[in-house]
């Protein structure tokens, strides 16, 4: 047994220090018209990487401004001849979002290539070797055509067994049924419902498969990630995240059941057309803001901590090297609720302090087994990247899914 | 002058503690009192600073060597390295409070000239360019939607609908020609209101109607909603609203979904202070009018009383803050006034 040292990932960023960068950073975008952002992205990127730790040694981050802007040109350039072209010709703008639709796993699978380069821990480069095929079949293929096709041929066998669709003209079928005509209102609703099911009932099988790729194409230098995670559990987690939220929607149902019960007077102050009616309204209301609030942040935080603790112990680096996690939802929750408060109180002037509450403690819940052995990886070559797929995947608000 | 730190070396994950040695020219560097690399400082390249992260030294083989010492390697850099100047300003910047100031005050100083000056004006502007055609389109959608949801089909009598129609186009016909086109709808709501779409449709309510105690009340709601289509405030409200939408959705874009709740609750408080504005210019308009017909401004004064049930404190409850109209306490103290100069100068 190798000495197994366990250390934790430390956070050191201040809020004050970060307010600092924030608030240059956004000062001189402005006065720059956007110009300088690519600097701004990179300067807090630095100071988020730089004050993570894993035993002593800092990440850092390597992009630099200009790969950023050239990207950052590209990406507005484009999404300007979106927005113009599609205001123009209304119809044209399916034609660019199934066009979108189509390069997002290029998208995707760039940006994650281009964000793993960039970042390196103890002079060691990461690196993302996942293959541009797999992307698509990911982003692309699973998750929304095979659900279409699948459901295309349920449909199609319910218009032969049942419309009396003659089997020879399948290959017209999916032109015949969108005429329109009154007589394939179930093919279509079959087809329309039966894609939309599909693609719910899979969301977590995707979601497995999306971090799946991610980390099994990882790199740290020559070591090589690798995480055995299940789509089960995936599943498990969603079904409780959806208990959560309906046990989180019970509690108000339950009180306004009761007090409909407790005689009309909840309701008479209800009715009243002076400030005493008007304060109980309020209160209403803010008493439903508030169920929802809670319903949102107490269903992200038990999801995000549930998956996040999942994912990193299943999750080793070079088959010696644990990664664990240890979120806990409740505090989770209370930073969600805290720094939501903390916005609307400053208005948005706390940002940065919430972002670097947040960061310390996803950091500080982290730590690695047999952290000596991170003495060991040496970087490998590659070539150079540039930063269009990343900075297109920011412009039309291109996500991953894989943030945890 | 002497750095301590660690040194890896390039692609090699292996760390070192290791001391940086420099006199201005030459570096040399000592790993277990043992010389590793030497040169002219010219040859290293170092990190930008940010705060207080760690500070890289690069060699010119690739390899590193880290160190804590900010202040230090500020002072060897500054020296060494010209183009590394621009990043020091940067940080000098970003560490001084008084700059952090004075990005917080032209901020604020923007965000008010902008939500002030920029969307009032740009609203008007782009309200006044929009083609008459659009103010149709969303007039007749519009009242489509509001039949639907909220009116019924008006129980006055013919008779009486016609007196107030004929009264209405008399009205009418005494404005200055426009390219709107007024026309008069009544509707059932079961509450006393009036309202106009952008393309002119006035619509009063039954209830309007039924409790307004002369013509002449009924005129002065109607000049009132009349003032709203020839300012095209309907038109500015939408334009302000999808600018500030598109501007919160830019400023905010590198926030997650989690804190876009945040952003609802400043375009709600917005939209209904830029509305007060326009009911003042609806009112200035009406009144301007009734000058001109010689119509009392009581009557306005009348009808919006008993529109509020003779109770002109309603408007002062701790909804006032989110009333999209004025206080009408104000409305009614300016009638007044209007009042009072209309009988002094007849």
């Amino acid at each position: 047994m190798p000495d197994y040292k366990t250390v934790e990932v430390i956070f050191k960023g201040k809020g004050s220090e970060y307010f600092k960068i924030w608030i240059v950073n956004l000062f001189l975008s402005i006065i720059t018209f956007g110009i300088y952002s690519a600097w701004a992205k990179v300067r807090t990127k630095r100071y988020l990487y730089g004050n993570t730790s894993i035993d002593g040694a800092s990440f850092e981050y390597h992009a630099s401004p200009i790969a950023i802007l050239k990207g950052r040109l590209i990406a507005f350039a484009l999404l300007v001849i979106y927005s113009v072209l599609s205001d123009l010709y209304p119809l044209f703008s399916i034609l660019l979002i199934a066009l979108l639709t189509i390069v997002i796993p290029w998208i995707v699978w760039r940006s994650l290539k281009f964000n793993a380069r960039m970042t390196s821990l103890r002079n060691v480069h990461f690196s993302f070797k996942g293959l541009l095929k797999k992307s698509y079949l990911y982003y692309l293929i699973v998750p929304f055509i095979l659900p279409l096709l699948i459901s295309l041929l349920i449909s199609f066998a319910y218009s032969v067994i049942f419309n009396g669709f003659a089997i020879e003209r399948f290959y017209f079928y999916p032109v015949d049924i969108f005429s329109f005509e009154d007589k394939y209102f179930n093919e279509l609703f079959i087809l329309f419902a039966g894609s939309v099911s599909i693609y719910i009932l899979i969301i977590p099988y995707i979601h497995k498969l999306k971090i799946f790729y991610y980390l099994n194409n990882s790199y740290f230098g020559q070591g090589k990630f690798s995480s055995d995670i299940l789509a089960s559990k995936f599943y498990l987690i969603d079904i409780l995240t959806f208990l959560v939220i309906l046990s989180v929607l019970l509690f108000p149902a339950l009180i306004l059941y009761g007090s409909a019960f407790y005689g009309s007077a909840f309701y008479n102050l209800l009715d009243r057309n002076d400030n005493i009616g008007i304060v109980v309204a309020l209160l209403v209301s803010i008493i439903i803001y508030l169920v929802m609030l809670t319903t949102v942040f107490l269903s992200t935080a038990f999801f995000n901590a549930k998956v996040r603790n999942y994912v990193y112990s299943k999750t080793k680096l070079n088959g010696d090297i644990f990664i664990n996690s240890n979120l806990h939802i409740w505090r989770l929750f209370w930073i969600y609720l805290s720094n939501f408060f903390l916005m609307i109180f400053t208005f948005g002037l706390a940002y940065p302090w919430t972002i670097i509450r947040k960061t310390t403690y996803m950091a500080e819940t982290v730590s690695i087994s047999n952290a000596a052995a991170l003495s060991l990886f040496l970087s490998q070559q590659e070539q150079k990247q540039s930063a269009l797929g990343e900075e297109i995947g920011e412009a039309f608000d291109v996500g991953s899914g894989i943030d945890f | 002058m002497t750095l301590e730190g660690n040194f890896y070396e390039s692609g090699n994950s292996y760390r070192r503690l290791a001391i940086l040695n420099l006199d201005g020219i030459f570096f040399d560097l000592l790993v277990d009192d043992e010389s590793i690399q030497s040169g002219v400082l010219s040859n290293l390249s170092f990190s930008d600073r940010i705060a207080n992260i760690p500070r890289k030294i690069i060699f010119i083989d690739g390899s590193v060597f880290e160190t804590q010492d900010n202040n230090k390697v500020d002072k060897i850099a500054f020296n060494s390295d010209k183009k590394n100047s621009f990043s020091m300003r940067l940080q000098i910047i970003e560490s001084k409070w008084k700059w952090v100031l004075t990005s917080i005050l032209f901020l604020a100083l923007l965000g008010y000239l902008i939500i002030r000056v920029v969307l009032p004006w740009a609203g008007k502007e782009l309200a006044l360019i929009v083609p008459n055609k659009v103010n149709e389109t969303i007039s007749s959608g519009g009242l489509r939607l509001l039949d639907q949801e909220w009116f019924k089909p008006s129980e006055l009598s013919d008779d009486k609908k016609n007196k107030i129609s004929d009264s209405f186009s008399e009205l009418v016909n005494t404005l200055p020609k426009s390219e709107f086109e007024y026309k008069l709808y009544f509707r059932k709501m079961g509450q006393a209101n009036a309202f106009a779409l952008p393309a002119g449709q006035i619509i009063l309510t039954d209830e309007l109607v039924r409790v307004a105690e002369n013509p002449e009340q009924i005129r002065a709601i109607i000049l009132h909603e009349i003032g709203h289509v020839h300012h095209r405030h309907s038109m500015q409200q939408i334009i302000r609203s999808s600018l500030i939408s598109v501007a919160i959705s830019m400023l905010t874009s590198d926030l997650s979904t989690l804190e876009d709740l945040v952003v609802v609750l400043p375009v709600f408080v917005l939209k209904s202070g830029f509305s007060q504005g326009d009911e003042i210019q609806a009112d200035e308009y009406m009144f301007r009018h009734m000058f001109k017909l010689q119509m009392d401004p009581i009557h306005f004064v009348n009808i919006l009383k008993i529109m509020t049930q003779n109770n002109l404190n309603i408007d002062d409850n701790i909804l006032k803050y989110f009333s999209s109209h004025p206080s009408t306490k104000d409305r009614v103290k300016e009638a007044i006034r209007k009042s009072d100069k209309f009988l002094s100068e007849s």
